[in-house]
């Protein structure tokens, strides 16, 4: 386990990330710390993947790609607009 | 082994945009501590990853394609976001004056401007003393001999 620092300081990131979800004041404010979570644990995915299994590289292409759609799409509905405009 | 010191400074870079997120007051602010998270610390674990990875292998490949996907979907997400935010009213902290507000709801942005200036030019020293003696006599009401 040489990955075992830096899994831990992300972990510790992902956490403040959590504190800003749930006391955000307004709700643009609780999507940008999701999008923050969303990329702090695919980094987190890729490290454990150098350790364990090579196939967890493509958990993390698909975690970002939901991710980033999840972001349009709450942007997109707070906005007051349909999803094919 | 190259790589190794790319990931704990990524990963340490990612600590302090996640402090950021906490201590910055507003939602435009906390914009950019959301691209320093993105940018700063994921590509460049992802470049920390690429260089201990076997070279010219399919995991490099999936890795370099990872950090070109983050590359370009971080500047609109975030661009959305503050966009949204702005649309569904949320406010920047110490705002003075709302310029984009009055032209995507065509209001009358002449009359609003023009009465704080003119009784911005009407003050004068004077007015200024009596002013404060107002608001001390509206404090401290007992105290008239201010």
């Amino acid at each position: 386990m040489t990955y075992e620092i830096p899994i831990y300081l992300l972990l510790t990131a992902s956490a403040l990330c959590l504190i800003r979800v749930f006391r955000g004041p307004s709700i643009p404010d609780r999507v940008l710390a999701t999008d923050t979570f969303a990329s702090i644990i695919v980094s987190i995915i890729v490290l454990l993947s150098l350790e364990t299994n090579d196939f967890l590289m493509d958990v993390a292409i698909v975690y970002a790609i939901l991710g980033f759609t999840g972001t349009i799409g709450i942007s997109k509905f707070l906005e007051g607009r349909k999803l094919g405009e | 082994m190259i790589g190794f010191p790319l990931i704990i400074l990524g990963s340490m870079i990612s600590i302090i945009g996640a402090l950021g997120l906490l201590r910055f007051p507003d939602i435009y602010t906390r914009t950019h501590a959301q691209t320093v998270v993105n940018v700063g610390g994921t590509c460049m674990i992802l470049v920390g990853v690429f260089l201990e990875a076997p070279f010219l292998s399919l995991y490099s490949a999936k890795s370099i394609l990872l950090i070109i996907f983050i590359f370009l979907t971080s500047p609109v997400g975030t661009h959305a976001i503050a966009r949204a935010a702005y649309k569904s009213g949320v406010k920047p902290r110490k705002i003075q004056e709302d310029e984009l507000g009055y032209k995507i709801a065509s209001l009358e942005k002449p009359k609003e401007q023009e009465k704080p200036k003119a009784k911005r030019r009407k003050i004068t020293p004077a007015d200024a003393i009596r002013k404060t003696k107002e608001r001390i006599r509206k404090h401290f009401p007992q105290k008239d001999d201010w």
